[in-house]
């Protein structure tokens, strides 16, 4: 039996008291949020739960859920998207920023907004005005709300994870959404700073189809830059993704029925080479090897142009790095030198056997061993290895591991090309140098997990 | 590489991959290698034709692969197919002459009445099979497990499915087998069946691709398609198929 309670007689707080109020509930959250995270962290580290990067910035959001606009508000963000190369671009992008001063970034490669967050809370009194930010191609619209980001660098889109991620096509609208959001806020905000800039790769019909409303009419508000960095898989944009029908993919694509084309780049990489505006070549010497990486070398100097860094300066700095969070990082194992590679999906497969095929050259053709996992994080479902031209690998000594060896077993059986198989990696690197004589020098090519557990059973170097 | 075969007389085989490209999102590409390696080392003479969506789809194809593919990429495959000329009335002449088609997930539902996208858009398939898609609530994704129908003489059948569709199937085809572990067709009425069959055609959810898990399923399509039963055939010695095939649980 419920009564009424008489209407209340108190006089409620003016609104500015109450303002007052919000803000300093707000702060004293936040700064739960930070502390009740950090120690979350710390304990995750202490028993051994990954880098605990993820925890302290799940915990922080979930006692004060503005805690990413918080923390980002008044830095100056730059955030990197793309299926493959993200971390590669964002660590590419950040050296050549950090010739001008201190960067913050999640450089763990935890790239949802509790990976983004956690990096962020590293440094809650805003020392770093700088940030560059690694976003997964799902998260990166609701970061982008957060943190209002002055750059955003999108390299390529393909399939990935089919089982957890949405269709390749619907990402690709999803960008274009989020791009088109913040276009209309820029609108809004009269009299507002510099807009927002987009460094986008022009060789990926899916990423032109998500940026290239920004370029017309009366959307054409934040600035473009195309890069062509080129695209090795293309077999997901096999129709045209502004009108769905089928085109055929000629080096610069064009659609027949409604015109969308590839646009005009002021940047790319030609070759070895980069060229930009004003008639800029450069050869650029890596120490990260392959095409995709001097792919992700001209979106980061064109991204940190965008930003004032000169090019040869950026260029400079990017050239210098010989790993990437472990990626190409050699190790030695039972002595011998094992090269450590990730590689998640097709495209990124196809990008890693093309380098293996560069690097061989004609010198002797090195050992790999393969390892696949299907864990969540990997994508369940291990089909896509079918749509991996492991054929390439002909001639190579092939020891085939993991906790899906055998899934890649049939796979290279069918391949036609011979291997061993060996279920346990650290034996299967063993396995893979027993016959090396002359250069004791072997890849490991691992996915998501596989290389994550890999590496934490090497050692973090 | 030598694989034991039965000996069997030497036909030839042209195996039809319909939109690779278009089609081909799961990997199941390797249905058409996988068919392709079998038939070689069984001594038959194979050819593969790709066909892309500009291009007619032959008639004289001896099995027809269609894969699975996007939302999109499914309605932009059906109006090539509907195009005159292009290929609904190849594969059903095709058919006709006695050749197989194995369709996979979106090529399933396009060789049925109709397919209903995740908008609610209902478009026509080809006709050539008794089944009707809808949508699922929930999307289907996770391993798959499927007792077939005992006449095709086949063991169980296992794989990865990954769909928002919900198949019927009408009375003019039959299932291709019953549900163990996981959703299949996900149509309310009955036992959970999975794909569907005809004489000519097999047609399932199960990626994997549903050839590298089910060996014996490739074999099948190759002895229908060169005028023979399975059980005329020797098993091929692939014992990576038999080690993968254990791992899972499944005899061979």
């Amino acid at each position: 039996m419920f009564s009424r309670r008489p209407p209340s007689t108190t006089r409620a707080p003016s609104a500015h008291v109450q303002a007052r109020a919000s803000a300093a509930l707000l702060r004293a959250r936040n700064g739960l949020a930070i502390s009740v995270g950090h120690a979350a962290a710390s304990s995750s580290r202490r028993f051994g739960r990954g880098s605990g990067a993820t925890v302290s910035g799940l915990i922080g959001l979930k006692i004060a859920p503005e805690l990413l606009r918080t923390l980002a508000n008044a830095r100056r963000v730059a955030v990197v998207s793309a299926t493959n190369g993200k971390t590669t671009t964002t660590a590419m992008l950040t050296a050549a920023l950090e010739t001008e001063g201190p960067v913050l970034s999640n450089s763990d490669g935890s790239n949802l907004a509790r990976g983004v967050v956690a990096a962020l809370m590293t440094d809650p009194h805003g020392r770093y005005q700088s940030c560059v930010f690694e976003v997964d191609e799902l998260a990166l619209d609701s970061v982008a709300q957060d943190t209002a980001p002055g750059l955003f660098v999108l390299g390529n889109l393909s399939r990935d994870q089919l089982d957890r991620m949405t269709e390749v096509q619907a990402l690709s609208a999803r960008w274009q959404r989020m791009l088109l959001d913040v276009a209309t806020q820029v609108r809004r905000e009269v009299g507002s700073s510099r807009p927002p800039v987009v460094v986008a790769n022009a060789d990926d019909p899916l990423v032109v189809a998500a940026v290239m409303p920004l370029t017309e009419g009366a959307d054409s508000v934040l600035p473009v830059v195309w890069v062509a960095a080129g695209q090795l898989w293309t077999v997901d944009s096999a129709s045209c993704p502004r009108c769905t029908e089928p085109w055929l993919r000629l080096p610069n694509f064009r659609c027949a029925a409604c015109g969308f084309a590839r646009p005009e780049p002021s940047w790319g990489l030609e070759g070895h080479d980069l060229v930009g505006p004003g008639g800029l070549r450069r050869r650029l010497n890596l120490l990260l090897p392959g095409r995709a990486n001097r792919a992700n070398a001209v979106l980061a100097v064109a991204a940190a142009s965008v930003l004032g860094i000169d090019a040869d300066a950026a260029l400079n700095a990017i050239s210098a790095i010989s790993d990437v969070g472990g990626r190409y990082a050699s190790t030695r194992i039972g002595g011998v030198e094992a090269r450590l590679l990730l590689a998640k999906n097709p495209a990124g497969w196809q990008e890693m056997l093309a380098q293996g095929r560069e690097e061989a050259g004609d010198g002797h053709p090195i050992p790999v061993v393969l390892v696949l996992n299907a864990q969540g994080p990997d994508g369940r479902d291990t089909s896509w290895i079918w749509d991996v031209p492991f054929e390439d690998l002909d001639g190579r000594r092939i020891v085939v591991s993991g906790e899906r060896a055998q899934d890649l077993a049939v796979r290279l059986r069918y391949a036609e090309v011979d291997f061993e198989l060996c279920a346990e990696p650290l034996q299967a690197v063993a396995v893979a140098a027993g016959a090396v004589v002359a250069a004791p020098l072997i890849d490991v090519i691992a996915n998501y997990t596989a290389f994550t557990d890999l590496r934490s059973r090497l050692g973090r170097t | 590489m030598s694989i034991s075969g039965g000996q069997q007389p030497s036909t030839s085989l042209r195996i039809v991959a319909v939109f690779p490209d278009l089609l081909g999102t799961y990997g199941d590409g390797g249905n058409v290698r996988i068919l392709k390696q079998r038939a070689r080392w069984r001594g038959i003479d194979t050819e593969v034709v790709a066909v892309d969506v500009t291009d007619p789809i032959p008639t004289t194809g001896d099995i027809y692969v269609i894969g699975g593919g996007e939302d999109g990429a499914q309605v932009a495959a059906m109006s090539a197919l509907r195009r005159p000329g292009r290929g609904g009335s190849a594969l059903s002449a095709a058919v006709k002459g006695g050749a197989q088609i194995l369709a996979v997930c979106a090529g399933f539902q396009m060789l049925g009445e109709s397919f209903t996208d995740v908008d609610g858009v209902i478009t026509e398939g080809l006709g050539l099979l008794d089944v009707r898609t809808t949508r699922l609530r929930r999307r289907a994704v996770g391993e798959l497990l499927a007792a077939p129908a005992p006449e095709l003489g086949l063991p169980t059948l296992s794989g990865f499915e990954n769909h928002g569709g919900c198949t019927d199937v009408g009375p003019d085809a039959q299932p291709l087998a019953t549900v163990i572990r996981g959703v299949g067709n996900g149509s309310s009425r009955g036992r959970p069946t999975e794909g569907a069959m005809t004489a000519g055609i097999v047609a399932t959810y199960l990626h994997g691709p549903v050839l590298a898990r089910n060996d014996m399923l490739a074999d099948f399509l190759i002895a229908r398609a060169t005028g023979t039963e399975l059980s005329n055939f020797a098993p091929l010695e692939v014992p990576e198929h038999q080690a993968l095939r254990a791992q899972l649980g499944l005899q061979r």
